[in-house]
C-alpha cells in the first residue's frame, strides 16, 4: 500500500491506468494469439490421429480383411490373433508417434497405452463418449477423450464382423500432455516474455511519470527561485502578455504602485492607471513588441503614496522560437531623487556661476576703483606737503580720508564677495599662527591708539579651516578692536576647546555695545553710532567675519555687559579630527545669551 | 647711473601722477599707455625699472612680459607689477621669475619711490642683476 501511495504521489493516476490497460491489452492479445495456436495444434493433432488411424487400418488390412471373435479372441483374417498383438500398436507408435489400441469389445487386448505403473493397459475398458459413439451408435469418434485418467487426442473406429456388428474398436491417440508439451513450453516462454514486457512497460511508464513529476518539481523549484529572486531585487519588475495584461510582478513593484498581485495580474494598463499615463505605456508597449532591442525611456508612475514619480522604464519583448512576441518584461528605475539632485546641482551651478560673475564684476570694479584712486593716493600727500594754508590743509585732509574710505570699501567689498563665492577647503591650521599673522598686519593701527594686544591662543591648537580666511577674520576683529578699544586699552585673543568645538574670543575694554547694537552689528554696512561718521570704516568688517565663520560651520556672536564696558566677539571652529557636520537642530535650538547676539 | 623708470598703464592719470612723483625724485620717466607701446620703447633701447599694470585692454601685463622675454628685451630691466587685489593670476604661470616685486594700487608716493630706488640700486650694482 505504501508503494501504491508513493506511486500515486509520484505519478498521475490516469497515466498509471493507461499503462496497466496497455499491459493488459498486450497480455490479452497474446493470450488470444496463443489460443489460436492452441486450436491449430489441436486441429493438427486430430489430423494426425486421422492419418494414424489410416495407417493402423492399412497395417491391419495387410494381415487380413475380416474380423471375428472366436473362443474369446479377436481374429483378423483367418488366423491373426489380435489379442496380445502389441507389435501392431507399437508399429503405429513407431510410424506416427501415436499410441494405438485394439479393442475386443470394449476391452483393450493389444495396446501401448500405459497404465500409471508403466505396464500396458491390457484388459482395461473403454468408457465415456468414445464408448457411446462406437458401441452404442456404431460410428467413429474423433476428438479428446480421457484415457485412464489422462486426456488424449483420439480417434476411434469401430471394428465390425462380416455381419456388420461392432465387435471391437481401433484406437490411435496421443497424450495431450505429451503433444502439447512443446506448445506449453512456448506458451510459458511467451507468457514470461509477455509478462516481462508488460512489467517493463509499466515500469517505463512509472519511471517516465516519475521523471515528469521530477521535472515538474524542478520547474516549480525554478519558478519559486525566480520569484524569490525577483522579490529580493529592490527594483520594481513586471511582465505583460501579448494583450498587455500583467502576468507577473515582484514585491518591489507591488509596493511601488501600492497594489497587490491579485489587483495587478490579469489587468491591463487601462484598468489600472490614469488614462494619460496608460495611453503612453500602451503606445510604448506596442513599439517594443515590434522592436528587437531593449527599450529605455523616461516616464512617470503613480506611486503608492499618491505622488507622481519620475522613472526610467527598461523593457524588452519576449518572443517564441518563431520570433513572435508573446509579451514583454520591464524594470522600473526611480530617478525622482536623481532628478531632484540634478535640479539641485543645476541650481548650485547657477549660483556658482552667479557668484563667479559677481566676483569677476567685483574684481573689475576693484581695479577700476583702485586705478583712479592711485593718482589721488599719490598726489594728495604731495599737494599737502606743498601747502601752508591751514584751511586748504584741512580740505586736503578730508579729501585724503575720503580716498582712504573708498579704498577700504573697495577692499572690504571685494573680500566679502571673494569669501562668499566659494566654500574654502578646510585643512588643519594653527589658530595661534593665523591670529599672529593678523596681529602683525594690524600692529600699526593698534599702536596708534596705544592698544596692547595679547595673543593667548595655545600655540599647539589646530583647527579645520582656511588659513587665509582665518587671518582675514582676526584682522577684521582686531581692526574693530583697534578702533573701539579704550585709548591705551587692552585686547585679548583667546581660544579653548569646549566639547566638540573650539571657542575663540577677541575681547576689548572699549565702548561696548547695547542690546540693539548686539543684534545689528553683523549686518552689512552697519556701524555703531559713534562710528557712523567715521570715514575710515566701511561697516563690512563683521559681515565678512560672519561669512568666514559660516564657511567654517561655526557660530559668531558678540557679548557686552553694556555701553562703555567692553565687547567680546566670540566664534566657534572645529578642532582637528572633527568633520564639519551639517548644521544640526541643537545649534538652531540653542538660545543665545541675553546679552549676546548670535548668527 | 641709470635712473630710468617706465610706467606702463592704460590710465593716463595714473601715468601722470607717477610722472609727477618721479619728477620730484629726479627720475627719468618713460610712459607707455599699452603693452605694444612698452615693447616699442624697449626696442628703442629703454633699460630700467618697469612699473607694469596687469589689467590692460587687449595686451595685458603678462602678455607684455611674455613678449618681452620672447623678443629678448628682458635683460637689463627690472619689472614691478602694479596690481589690485584678486586680479586674475592664472596667466602668471611661468612668468613670476621675471617679476621682482608687486605693488598694490593705490600706493603712496613714499611706497613707490622706496621701491623704485631699491630696484635702481640693484640694477646699477656692479654685479649686475640678472
Amino acid at each position: 500500500m505504501k508503494f501504491l501511495d508513493a506511486a500515486r504521489d509520484k505519478i498521475s493516476i490516469p497515466l498509471l491506468i493507461s499503462a496497466v490497460t496497455v499491459a493488459v491489452v498486450m497480455m490479452v492479445g497474446n493470450h488470444l494469439m496463443l489460443d489460436q495456436i492452441h486450436e491449430e495444434a489441436v486441429r493438427q493433432a486430430n489430423r494426425q490421429q486421422e492419418n494414424s488411424m489410416m495407417a493402423f487400418w492399412e497395417l491391419m488390412n495387410r494381415r487380413g480383411r475380416n474380423f471375428h471373435i472366436e473362443n474369446g479372441r479377436m481374429i483378423l483374417g483367418d488366423y491373426y490373433v489380435l489379442n496380445g498383438a502389441n507389435e501392431l500398436p507399437d508399429k503405429i507408435f513407431c510410424l506416427t508417434g501415436s499410441r494405438a489400441t485394439i479393442f475386443m469389445g470394449d476391452t483393450r487386448v493389444a495396446t501401448n497405452v500405459l497404465k500409471q505403473d508403466g505396464s500396458r493397459a491390457i484388459g482395461t475398458r473403454l468408457s465415456g463418449p468414445a464408448y457411446d459413439a462406437v458401441f452404442r451408435e456404431g460410428i467413429q469418434y474423433r476428438g479428446e477423450a480421457n484415457i485412464l485418467g489422462a486426456p488424449y487426442f483420439t480417434a476411434y473406429d469401430p471394428i465390425r464382423d462380416l455381419n456388420g456388428k461392432v465387435i471391437g474398436a481401433l484406437f490411435v491417440g496421443v497424450k495431450q500432455s505429451e503433444y502439447l508439451a512443446r506448445y506449453d513450453r512456448i506458451n510459458v516462454k511467451i507468457g514470461v516474455i509477455n509478462g516481462a514486457l508488460a512489467a517493463i512497460f509499466v515500469l517505463c511508464v512509472v519511471m517516465l511519470g516519475r521523471n515528469r513529476k521530477r521535472a515538474e518539481a524542478e520547474i516549480k523549484r525554478q519558478l519559486n527561485f525566480q520569484q524569490q529572486l525577483m522579490d529580493t531585487i529592490p527594483s520594481p519588475i513586471f511582465a505583460k502578455d501579448a494583450q498587455g495584461r500583467y502576468t507577473l510582478c515582484n514585491k518591489a513593484f507591488q509596493g511601488y504602485v501600492g497594489l497587490s498581485k491579485e489587483q495587478l495580474l490579469g489587468h491591463s494598463v487601462f484598468d489600472l492607471w490614469e488614462p494619460d499615463l496608460a495611453r503612453k505605456y500602451h503606445q510604448m508597449d506596442q513599439e517594443i513588441m515590434e522592436a528587437p532591442e531593449i527599450q529605455v525611456y523616461e516616464s512617470q508612475v503613480s506611486h503608492a503614496d499618491g505622488s507622481k514619480r519620475d522613472v526610467i522604464f527598461h523593457k524588452a519583448a519576449v518572443r517564441d522560437d518563431a520570433g513572435v512576441a508573446q509579451g514583454l518584461v520591464g524594470v522600473l528605475l526611480d530617478i525622482t531623487e536623481r532628478k531632484a539632485v540634478e535640479q539641485q546641482s543645476r541650481r548650485i551651478e547657477a549660483q556658482k556661476h552667479h557668484s563667479r560673475m559677481i566676483e569677476s564684476l567685483m574684481i573689475q570694479l576693484n581695479h577700476d576703483l583702485n586705478t583712479p584712486l592711485t593718482p589721488l593716493f599719490a598726489l594728495i600727500p604731495m599737494i599737502r606737503a606743498k601747502v601752508s594754508d591751514p584751511g586748504v590743509e584741512r580740505m586736503l585732509e578730508i579729501c585724503q580720508q575720503c580716498v582712504n574710505q573708498i579704498q577700504g570699501l573697495a577692499g572690504k567689498a571685494f573680500d566679502l564677495v571673494r569669501i562668499s563665492s566659494s566654500q574654502p577647503r578646510l585643512i588643519p591650521v594653527s589658530l595661534c599662527a593665523a591670529a599672529e599673522s593678523a596681529l602683525n598686519e594690524m600692529a600699526q593701527p593698534l599702536a596708534q591708539r596705544g592698544v596692547i594686544c595679547c595673543n593667548a591662543i595655545p600655540p599647539d591648537l589646530q583647527v579645520l579651516g582656511s588659513a587665509e580666511q582665518l587671518t582675514l577674520l582676526f584682522k577684521n576683529l582686531l581692526s574693530n578692536a583697534a578702533r573701539y578699544a579704550a585709548q591705551n586699552g587692552k585686547v585679548i585673543i583667546d581660544a579653548e576647546l569646549k566639547g566638540a568645538e573650539v571657542e575663540v574670543s577677541v575681547q576689548d575694554d572699549g565702548i561696548g555695545l547695547d542690546q540693539e547694537q548686539l543684534t545689528r552689528v553683523f549686518d552689512e554696512f552697519y556701524k555703531a553710532d559713534t562710528a557712523r561718521h567715521d570715514l575710515n570704516t566701511q561697516g563690512l568688517g563683521l559681515a565678512i567675519c560672519r561669512r568666514i565663520v559660516a564657511n567654517h560651520d561655526g557660530r559668531l556672536w558678540a557679548t557686552s555687559p553694556g555701553a562703555g564696558r567692553g565687547t567680546t566677539m566670540l566664534f566657534t571652529l572645529k578642532p582637528v579630527g572633527q568633520q564639519p557636520p551639517a548644521i544640526d537642530e541643537d545649534d538652531q535650538a540653542r538660545e543665545p545669551d541675553p546679552e549676546s547676539y548670535q548668527i | 647711473m641709470n635712473r630710468r623708470v617706465m610706467i606702463v598703464d592704460d590710465n593716463e592719470y595714473v601715468r601722470a601722477s607717477v610722472d609727477i612723483i618721479c619728477e620730484s625724485a629726479r627720475l627719468e620717466l618713460a610712459s607707455a599707455a599699452s603693452g605694444p607701446e612698452c615693447l616699442e620703447q624697449l626696442e628703442a633701447g629703454f633699460r630700467g625699472v618697469i612699473l607694469m599694470d596687469i589689467m590692460m585692454p587687449e595686451m595685458d601685463g603678462w602678455d607684455t612680459i611674455r613678449e618681452m622675454v620672447d623678443r629678448g628685451l628682458y635683460p637689463g630691466n627690472i619689472i614691478v607689477m602694479l596690481t589690485g587685489m584678486g586680479e586674475p593670476d592664472s596667466k602668471m604661470e611661468g612668468l613670476q621669475e621675471y617679476v621682482s616685486d608687486y605693488m598694490t594700487k593705490p600706493f603712496t608716493p613714499e611706497e613707490l619711490l622706496d621701491s623704485i630706488e631699491y630696484y635702481l640700486t640693484l640694477l646699477n650694482a656692479p654685479v649686475g642683476h640678472d
